[in-house]
Order: structure tokens, then C-alpha cells, then sequence
């Protein structure tokens, strides 16, 4: 009986003991439910919101860029005061021409076109905050536009006598691909030769090389004074301009022939009050503002053969001169000044000057100068400011038309 | 022992349980109102980004119509338009870009090349709501177009607001002009003074298109409004 009621009790604990681990059980597997749907709830709700919060962004960033692309053409289309021409136009003719100085004439000068730009972004930007890079990756303008001016006294017979080749010598050059025009300016008329006279009737004209003389009661403010005067001679050949006229984005070059000072070589002087050096200032004022290259060609003085320039009556180092041989001791003295007055001329106009050793040389110089001249083959414009790292870049890509019909590329970009 | 046991980790099991339900209905809450306000954040700068362009891009608004730029986004703006706008709408939003939802007043800076403001003009709300629940300001270049050879650098700035005097003005202003009998539930905080076409909360009003009649104030409270549009420019209000 008692054996009975001990196994009737102990079933009825194990009973129990089942029940409780059931009920635990029950418990544990809601918290783990209840746990799960939470965790699963709180996952897909954050990554729903997180995905429209991303969407958001990107619409904002989206939105920022377009902003940014707005301000920047906002930024192309403002004009400059002197030429009233838009940022974008200005770029489209230095992509062109692969060359950030813009020549406008006389009256207007030459415009900038990187500081203009700079200008612009800096005042609405302020510094240090953008950059902009603008391709030019189209075929550069290469047409070359030459005006020289001889010098037409007497001892300058057999450099212009030189020249007389000139009209055959472009038409090879452009067969050779070289876009080359030339005009020749004879300062006060014709030179008296032994073999008579050089005027511009000597000369072949052709559809891409003339003569003309700069004639002291002409068109121009500034004739030069003399048969000798350069400087004022180039500010006339400037203002009459090439065959046909200046085309708005050449390489122009200037060539002042010569072997004396511009105006003389009476004086060898150095004076900023003198004639001369008044007539060299009027000649780079002018090259520079027509954005010029001057490559002035010094003639022989006679200082080669005699460097004492004591060789008056010495007949083989002198130049034939009205049917006899003559030795000019005042071109000889002055060797030296006219070197330093050329030179100065060529320093400040990016040109370089070529001492003649023979006049025979006049002809290749003249297509080492065509063949070699490389200027404005910028590859780009880079604009503004170093990009910062670890800062919010925003940047655009725009196209900028250029007059001769094609786009280059502009990248800007743009951090606060 | 092995009951008592049982007895003891039941109710720390429950316990632990809803502290962890709690945690985590917390955790979930937080982080929905933290990208809530991020979102709204957002939002609000994409508005301002959105107002200055069609500003200075539509020619319902201050564009100038340029051919090149083909519909491209160039802020190239009218200066006729800029003193023609800061005339008409001196204290209110002109409609070619209102939005229902926010107030704004936009300025117009013309530069000089060193960057110094030489001439302002502005537009848009005169007043906002004292207690603001969003703001955000904002510029954008734009470029002032006197003639064809004379475009200046400017700068065009917008103060964007949203609080409850936008939010109502906003309710009424688009059954202005959407011409249609509206029934909106609103919540207003604030008591809300009706003055003609002027509505002001706390002191700080703002001008709406149509004339509201059938009341001057709605203290704070819940409402159902009934607002009936009467051409050419009446609304009449019943709660």
C-alpha cells in the first residue's frame, strides 16, 4: 500500500515537473518570437527609411550638381566690361587660337582671358574654393601673319634685295602647310642701290605677299621720322595691318629690319628722352597691345669686318652705296646700342633678335621664324585653386562652343 | 527545488523580456526620428535648391530666354524682371514659384569683380513664423543681364521657412488657387488672427492671394475647416 502511494506520488511529480518544463518552454519560445519579429521589424523599417533617406540624398546631391552646373554657366555667360563678350565666347576664341591673351585692337588692347575668368569665381566663390580646367583639345589656329619693316637706306641695299624672294618663299612654305602671309613696309619709299633703285614695284605681289611704304604724310598717327625709324615704322605697319587686314586670331609677327638705331644712329644713346628710345617704346607699345611677336633682323654695321670702325676709304668692308663702296662709321659705333635696342624689343614681346651675319641669311631666318614658331599651343587653361582632400567635391563637365564650330571641354569643381 | 527554481526564472524572464522589447521599441523609435529629421533636413535643402532654380530659370519668374543655352540651367536673370518682382511682391511669394508647404524670401546681390555687394533687391515673405520648425538658407550664382553686351555677376540668396504660419497660409493659399471647396482637419497650436488677405500668429503675419471672410481668429485646437472658394478671390471659412 505504501510502495502504491509512493509511485502514485512520484508520477504526479514528474507530472508536475513535465508541466513546469513545458511552461518554461512556452515562455522561452515566445520571448524568442517576440525577439525575432522585433529585431526583423526594427531591420526592415530602418532600411526602408534608411533607403529613403538615401534617395533623398542622391536626389539633393543630384540637385547640388545641378546647381553647381547652373552657377557655372551663369558664370560663362557674364561679359567682360571692355569687349562685351561672354566668359564662354572669350574661352571658345583662346581654345582657338590655344592662347589666354586675347588681342582686340588698338582701342581695346589685349584681354586675359584666365584672369577674367578668375575674376568672376573668386568674387562669387571666393578664393580658394573652386578650380577649372579647360581642354583645348582642338587643331590650334596656325595662320601667320608677317609684316616687316626695312629700314631703306642705303645700306640696307642687299637685305632688301634679300626679300625680293620673299613671294616665292611663302608660297612654298604654305605648299609645306604653313598658313603664312607677309607684308612689306618700306620706310619712306625706295632705296638707292648700285644697282639702282629697290622700291615696291620690284617686289611680285602675290595673293599672300604685297609692299607697301610707309609714307610720313600717310594714315598713320606714327610714320617714323626717318628712313631709319623702326619703332614708329612697326606702329604704322601695325595700324595698317597685313594684306586683307588682321585676322582676330593670328600669330602675328613683326620684323624690323635695320642697321641702325630707330630714327638714327647719329647718337648711340640710351636716353628714355631721346628720339630714339621714344620711337623703340612707341614700337613695343604698339606689338604688345597687337599681342605681336617682334623678331628684329640686325643688319651688318661694318663692326664684323672692322671693329675699330676706324675703316673709312676701306672699300672690301664697306657697302656699295650710289655706285661706290662706302665704310659708315656711325652704324659701326652705334653696333652695340642698336643690339641692346632690338633686343629690348624682342624681350618684351617674346621675340628674339637675329644679328645678320651675311644678308643672304635674311631668307631662312625668315622660315626658321615660320617653321619654328610655336606659340599659344596651350594644351588647357587650369584656373583657380589646388582641390582640397577629405572635402566635399562637387564637379561638373560642361562644353564650351568655340567659333570655329566645335565645343571644348570645361570641368569645375566647386568645395566649401 | 527544481519548482522553485522554475518559480524564480519565470518572472525574471518576463521582466527581461519586456526591458528588451522596451530597448529595442526605443532603439527603433529613435533611429525613425533621427532619419525623419535628417530626411527633413534634406528635403528642405532640395526645396531651396529647387525655388532658386526655377527662379532663375523659368521665364515665369526672373529667367532671361537665351537660344544657346538650350533649356540648360544658366541663372542668366532679367534685371527688368528683378525690379519688376521686388515691386509686386514685396511681402509675398510670387506664384511662378510658391510652395504650399514652406514660406521663402529670396534676395538678389549683384558683385562687383571683388566680390562686394554694389546693388540688392529681394522679394518674398515679409514675415515667418516666431517659432520655426525648419530653416534654411541658401545661394546660387546667377548672372544679371542689364543687355546682350552687359551681364554682371550676382548672387541669389532664399530664406526658407516652415513653421505654422507657412503651414496655414499654405492650406489656404492652395485652395486660392486651385479654385475648390476644401475640407482640411488641421491642428493649430496658436491662436491664428485673420485680417482680410493677412493671417498672423503671434504677432508675425503673412499675406495670402484671396480674402478670407467668416472669421477673424481660431484660438489653438483641433478643427475640421470647411473652406469654400468664392471667384475671383474669397475664401470663406466655417469650422
Amino acid at each position: 500500500m505504501l510502495v502504491k502511494m509512493n509511485n502514485s506520488r512520484r508520477s504526479k511529480m514528474n507530472l508536475r515537473i513535465r508541466k513546469e518544463k513545458g511552461q518554461t518552454f512556452e515562455i522561452l519560445g515566445f520571448v524568442v518570437l517576440a525577439v525575432a519579429i522585433i529585431i526583423l521589424t526594427t531591420i526592415l523599417k530602418s532600411g526602408s527609411i534608411r533607403g529613403y533617406t538615401t534617395t533623398i540624398k542622391e536626389l539633393y546631391e543630384t540637385q547640388e550638381g545641378e546647381g553647381f552646373r547652373a552657377g557655372v554657366n551663369s558664370i560663362l555667360y557674364m561679359t567682360e566690361q571692355k569687349t562685351g563678350k561672354t566668359m564662354h565666347e572669350l574661352i571658345g576664341i583662346a581654345a582657338l587660337i590655344q592662347n589666354d591673351t586675347i588681342y582686340f585692337g588698338p582701342t581695346i588692347g589685349s584681354i586675359n582671358v584666365s584672369e577674367e575668368v578668375k575674376k568672376r569665381f573668386d568674387a562669387i566663390y571666393g578664393k580658394n574654393h573652386w578650380k577649372v580646367n579647360i581642354s583645348f583639345d582642338i587643331p590650334p589656329a596656325r595662320e601667320i601673319q608677317i609684316v616687316i619693316v626695312a629700314d631703306t637706306s642705303g645700306s640696307l641695299c642687299d637685305d632688301v634685295n634679300e626679300l625680293r624672294q620673299l613671294p616665292q618663299i611663302i608660297d612654298a612654305l604654305r605648299a609645306r602647310g604653313k598658313d603664312v602671309s607677309a607684308r612689306l613696309f618700306l620706310l619712306r619709299g625706295s632705296l638707292s642701290c648700285c644697282e639702282g633703285t629697290i622700291n615696291c614695284g620690284n617686289f611680285k605681289f602675290t595673293d599672300y605677299f604685297d609692299c607697301q611704304v610707309i609714307n610720313p604724310y600717310g594714315n598713320c598717327t606714327l610714320t617714323g621720322s626717318t628712313e631709319e625709324d623702326w619703332g614708329n615704322g612697326l606702329v604704322c605697319a601695325i595700324q595698317i595691318g597685313p594684306k586683307g587686314g588682321w585676322s582676330e586670331y593670328s600669330i602675328k609677327i613683326g620684323i624690323p629690319l635695320s642697321d641702325e638705331l630707330p630714327g638714327g644712329s647719329e647718337t648711340c644713346t640710351k636716353d628714355p628722352n631721346s628720339a630714339q628710345y621714344r620711337s623703340l617704346q612707341n614700337g613695343i607699345n604698339a606689338a604688345k597691345n597687337a599681342n605681336m611677336i617682334v623678331f628684329p633682323f640686325k643688319a651688318l654695321t661694318g663692326k664684323e669686318c672692322c671693329p675699330s670702325c676706324n675703316c673709312i676709304g676701306n672699300s672690301t668692308c664697306g657697302i656699295c652705296h650710289e655706285g661706290s663702296w662706302r665704310f659708315t662709321d656711325i652704324q659701326c659705333k652705334c653696333d652695340s646700342a642698336v643690339e641692346w635696342y632690338m633686343s629690348t624689343i624682342a624681350n618684351e614681346t617674346g621675340g628674339k633678335m637675329i644679328a645678320l651675319k651675311d644678308a643672304s641669311q635674311i631668307i631662312d631666318a625668315l622660315i626658321n621664324i615660320t617653321m619654328e614658331i610655336d606659340v599659344g599651343n596651350l594644351p588647357y587653361l587650369e584656373i583657380g585653386y589646388p582641390i582640397p582632400e577629405r572635402k566635399n567635391i562637387i564637379a561638373v563637365t560642361l562644353f564650351v562652343p568655340t567659333p570655329a564650330q566645335r565645343f571644348v571641354e570645361l570641368r569645375a569643381w566647386q568645395w566649401s | 527545488m527544481k519548482s522553485q527554481l522554475s518559480f524564480v526564472i519565470k518572472p525574471i524572464i518576463l521582466i527581461a523580456t519586456i526591458i528588451l522589447i522596451i530597448v529595442l521599441v526605443f532603439a527603433l523609435y529613435g533611429s525613425e526620428v533621427k532619419e525623419k529629421e535628417r530626411e527633413k533636413s534634406l528635403d528642405l535643402v532640395a526645396i531651396a535648391t529647387n525655388t532658386l532654380l526655377i527662379l532663375a530659370n523659368s521665364e515665369d519668374c526672373l529667367a532671361f530666354h537665351l537660344e544657346e543655352t538650350q533649356g540648360a540651367y544658366a541663372n542668366i536673370v532679367s534685371i527688368d524682371k528683378i525690379i519688376e518682382f521686388s515691386k509686386n511682391y514685396k511681402d509675398i511669394e510670387p506664384e511662378c514659384a510658391r510652395s504650399f508647404d514652406f514660406g521663402w524670401r529670396a534676395s538678389i546681390e549683384e558683385l562687383d569683380l571683388n566680390g562686394n555687394v554694389v546693388k540688392n533687391w529681394s522679394f518674398g515673405a515679409r514675415e515667418f513664423s516666431q517659432d520655426r520648425k525648419e530653416e534654411i538658407n541658401f545661394w546660387m550664382p546667377v548672372a544679371i543681364r542689364y543687355s546682350s553686351k552687359d551681364v554682371r555677376p550676382g548672387r541669389m540668396r532664399i530664406q526658407i521657412v516652415y513653421g505654422e504660419l507657412e503651414n496655414i497660409a499654405g492650406i489656404f493659399d492652395r485652395v486660392c488657387k486651385m479654385k475648390k471647396d476644401t475640407k482640411v482637419k488641421v491642428s493649430i497650436e496658436n491662436d491664428l488672427k485673420i485680417n482680410g488677405n493677412e493671417i498672423c500668429i503671434k504677432n508675425k503675419c503673412r499675406k495670402l492671394y484671396c480674402n478670407v471672410e467668416g472669421r477673424n481668429e481660431i484660438k489653438r485646437g483641433e478643427y475640421i475647416l470647411n473652406i469654400g472658394y468664392l471667384a475671383p478671390n474669397k475664401l470663406i471659412i466655417g469650422i
